[in-house]
């Protein structure tokens, strides 16, 4: 009997010791929660949304879990800090998408079921849009890491033929929630949300260079009189474009390599230290270190941009960086904030022209790289 | 005593051996493929290079090691998936009717070109795809920076003097394409330098495509781009010289033991699958947002349309056989509706995503006059036995008008256990 029990105690013990292992093992190692641009979470930010006369945005954003998923909102004004909430609800795997412009009324007939009353933003917005999943009766926070999106910017009708939409869209970025916490401050920490990216990494080519399919295919140049002096302003590749005289880029005739085709870049930023409720922003400097190879040698560059009482931004990496190159290089940026400043998620847009403005333009999502767990958002009272 | 002592043990072991064999079962893979973190290897999905008239494409690919310190080599395959006419196989076919003499019709292609590029310590490259890159930048083999005599180090060189370009890219070529016009995909895997290259342990490479249009006479010009997948190589948990079946980048991804990461052996390299994965799996559900197809565009009126290209995750390059994949469609719109379809991705799958089920786009699932919502969620599900696997990697370009905007997939949800593994086969490893 005796011997028994001792057999059964050691099965037990050793049951137990599965027991614990197991749950040790979902404590040791739990899944490392993910910032992302292409896996869903519970907090989404666009760090680009533009309703400013010239351009405006389309939102997209879907539920990819199978029960309704409630979620507050936030436009941030990037120039006023300003913020302005509303409220959707997503049934089950529902995607949605409205024009920043316009909004989306209830009843608005767009087709499908109205996630909510989705406020019309003026012209002259700037700014960030901020989501967050929240319990049904939008009180307190929730995470259930069901939501996704995309944002799309193109030019309003006026003054654009329609076939120069010049479409970028990115991805937004997704933080999934952990333990989600119990107040209206989300801690961006890797605990109760995903920590933000400590940089953000951008292969790019140097502001002003010309780009090589435009350059070997497309309007590089354009065509000069037969006196070789007066810009006639028609694009062309070569001299078989123009009529008499030289496809060039001045009156000098230039060599048929000549080019002024271009491409500017520009990052736009959230900061992930935000106050939805007071709309204080942060003071903080974004740092820009880079890496060029050219002609058998490396070098590296770095410049910096300050921001005071900042809740977004917008920079062309060409007027804070200027790396030395005399041709169509690539560069690689890693752009970050300084110690104790607030880390920033980013989004690239990239301006491609020909020698007669005609402009195409792409947006990208940065590299991400590292965590930084310094984040903080805290949510207006709903 | 002593004898209830020993089974009291031996039922502690069996137990722990359950314990390591419960970790082992747990689904503790990840999909790790990931589009804004850098991989071990890349797949750009969608390469295109058209010069005919009157619009011209062409994509710019760019390549970057961002390993700090190290220098990395990218062994690169450009697959060709142009199609050619039955009846004049050098003619490439995108239309049979128009492109094909009579009783022509399309064959499926599929051919692939290697190249190497050494990348040095945090070295950004791009080429175009039409073209490719024959001179890269730092192609000086080393030498002594005043003598100019060639060296393998400083002391090579005279007092005073010191070697310089030891970190180049000797020995990079990156081909152009080799049809015009061209679709395909390309993928590249990041290989150490040791000599003989090894696949590498670590995951440095990123890239990203930026497919340009240019119509010089229509005074016209679009860019779409989007970033290539990466392919995470991934360590393996080690207890006591035991695998516990987990997948790891770091020790601390460990439940128990560490993270021991060992070079990939090829020439098979597997993605995904059982404890022997070297890189973690490719997802087992991609999710388009889109607006359908005929959905007018909500800023600049007119309509829009959404082409979506997908490729297999494994490809076996030794015996020239492309992945293939059935591709599931689920799509949803904003009433909760859903609907299905299903289309073989055979090595490449390029189309307007009214075109999956039906050549007639107006019918289709996809086009707004069927959905009845502007906006639409496509969940994308690869199903097969092919010993290359079932993983599906993609990238969508939305169109309005002349203008396109490229935009990559969600990649979403771990493979079930007992998925079998994607596999990339390359020769001469």
């Amino acid at each position: 009997m005796r011997k028994i029990n001792h057999v059964r105690a050691g099965f037990l013990v050793g049951a137990l010791g599965v027991v614990v292992l197991a749950a040790g093992a979902a404590q040791a190692a739990p899944a490392a929660l993910q910032t992302s641009t292409e896996r869903p979470g519970s907090i989404l930010i666009f760090p680009k949304v533009v309703r400013d006369g010239t351009r405006d945005t389309v939102i997209q954003i879907s539920n990819t879990g199978n029960l309704v998923d409630s979620v507050r909102c936030f436009y941030v004004d990037g120039l006023t800090c300003a913020v302005r909430d509303f409220e959707l609800t997503l049934t089950k795997l529902q995607p949605t998408i409205w024009r920043v412009g316009d909004g989306r009324k209830v009843g608005s007939l767009q087709g499908g079921l109205d996630p909510g009353n989705i406020p019309a933003q003026p012209f002259g917005f700037r700014g960030a849009l901020i989501c967050t999943e929240v319990q049904p009766d939008f009180s307190d926070v929730s995470v259930g890491n069901h939501l996704k999106g995309e944002a799309t910017l193109e030019p309003e009708e006026s003054g654009v033929a329609a076939g120069d939409r010049r479409l970028s869209k990115y991805n937004a970025v997704a933080l999934q929630g952990g333990s989600g916490g119990t107040d209206n401050v989300l801690a961006l920490d890797g605990a109760e949300y995903a920590a933000c990216p400590a940089a953000s990494v951008v292969d790019f080519i140097q502001d002003g260079n010309h780009v090589e399919p435009i350059f070997d295919l497309g309007n590089r140049s354009t065509c000069f009189d037969n006196t070789s002096t007066l810009d006639t302003g028609i694009g062309c590749h070569d001299d078989s474009d123009c009529i008499s005289g030289p496809c060039a880029t001045d009156s000098c005739s230039c060599p048929p390599d000549a080019d002024a085709s271009s491409v500017s870049n520009e990052v736009t930023f959230v900061p992930c230290t935000l106050d939805l409720e007071s709309g204080f922003g942060s003071s903080f400097s974004v740092q820009l270190d880079g890496d060029l190879n050219e002609e058998g040698v490396k070098q590296t560059f770095s410049g910096s941009q300050a921001y005071t009482n900042a809740c977004w931004g917008s920079f062309a990496i060409g007027n804070v960086v200027h790396p030395t190159s005399d041709g169509d290089d690539l560069s690689s940026v890693r752009i970050s904030t300084s110690t104790g400043s607030p880390p920033i998620v980013a989004v690239v847009e990239s301006f491609f022209s020909d020698s007669i403005q005609n402009v195409g333009s792409a947006a990208v999502n940065p590299q991400m790289e590292g965590a930084e767990t310094t984040g903080t958002i805290t949510l207006s009272s709903p | 005593m002593v004898h209830v002592t020993r089974i009291a043990s031996l039922g502690a072991r069996v137990s722990l051996a359950l314990a390591v064999c419960l970790l082992a079962a747990a689904p503790s893979v990840r999909a790790l493929t990931r589009t804004d973190q850098p991989g071990a290897i890349l797949v750009w999905p969608d390469i295109v290079v058209d010069s005919s008239s009157p619009s011209h494409k062409d994509t710019l690919i760019q390549l970057s090691n961002t390993d700090p310190s190290n220098v990395k080599q990218a062994h690169c395959f450009l697959v060709d998936a142009n199609q050619h006419c039955s009846n004049s196989p050098s003619t490439v076919c995108r239309n049979a009717l128009s492109d094909c003499s009579a009783g022509g019709f399309c064959v499926p292609g599929w051919s692939e070109i290697d190249f190497d590029v050494t990348l040095t310590p945090g070295q950004p490259v791009a080429w175009s795809a039409a073209n490719g890159l024959q001179d890269f930048p730092l192609d000086t083999p080393p030498h002594c920076a005043f003598s100019n005599f060639a060296c393998g180090g400083d002391s090579d060189c005279g007092i005073g003097d010191h070697c310089v370009g030891l970190q180049n890219n000797l020995g990079s070529s990156v081909p152009g394409a080799p049809e015009d016009p061209f679709v395909g995909s390309l993928k590249c895997i990041e290989l150490n330098t040791n000599n003989p290259p090894q696949f590498d342990n670590d995951n440095k490479l990123i890239g990203n495509a930026t497919i340009e249009t240019l119509d010089p006479d229509a005074d016209h010009l679009d860019v779409a781009k989007y970033n290539a997948v990466g392919i995470r190589y991934t360590g393996l948990c080690i207890n006591s010289d035991v695998q516990t079946g987990q997948l790891c980048q770091q020790d601390s991804d460990c439940a128990v033991g560490s993270c021991f990461k060992s070079p990939p052996t090829g020439p098979s390299l597997q993605i995904g699958g059982d404890s022997n994965a070297e890189y973690a799996p490719c997802p087992s559900k991609l999710i388009l947002n889109h607006l359908f197809d005929g959905a007018p565009d909500p800023i600049g009126g007119g309509t829009t349309s959404t082409t979506l290209t997908l490729v297999p995750c494994g490809d076996d390059f030794e015996q020239q056989s492309p992945g293939s994949v059935t591709a599931q469609f689920l799509v949803f719109n904003e009433f909760e509706q859903r609907f299905s379809a299903a289309r073989l991705v055979d090595c490449f799958f390029q189309s307007p995503i009214s075109n999956i089920d039906t050549v007639n786009g107006s019918r289709s699932i996809f086009n707004i006059k069927f959905a009845g919502t502007l906006a639409g969620s496509t969940w994308i599900r690869g199903v097969g036995t092919a010993p290359t696997g079932r993983g599906l990697l993609g990238v969508a370009v939305l169109s309005a008008g002349r203008s396109s905007a490229g935009y990559d997939l969600h990649e979403q949800a771990d493979p079930p256990p007992g998925t079998a593994a994607d596999v990339i086969t390359v020769p001469g490893f």
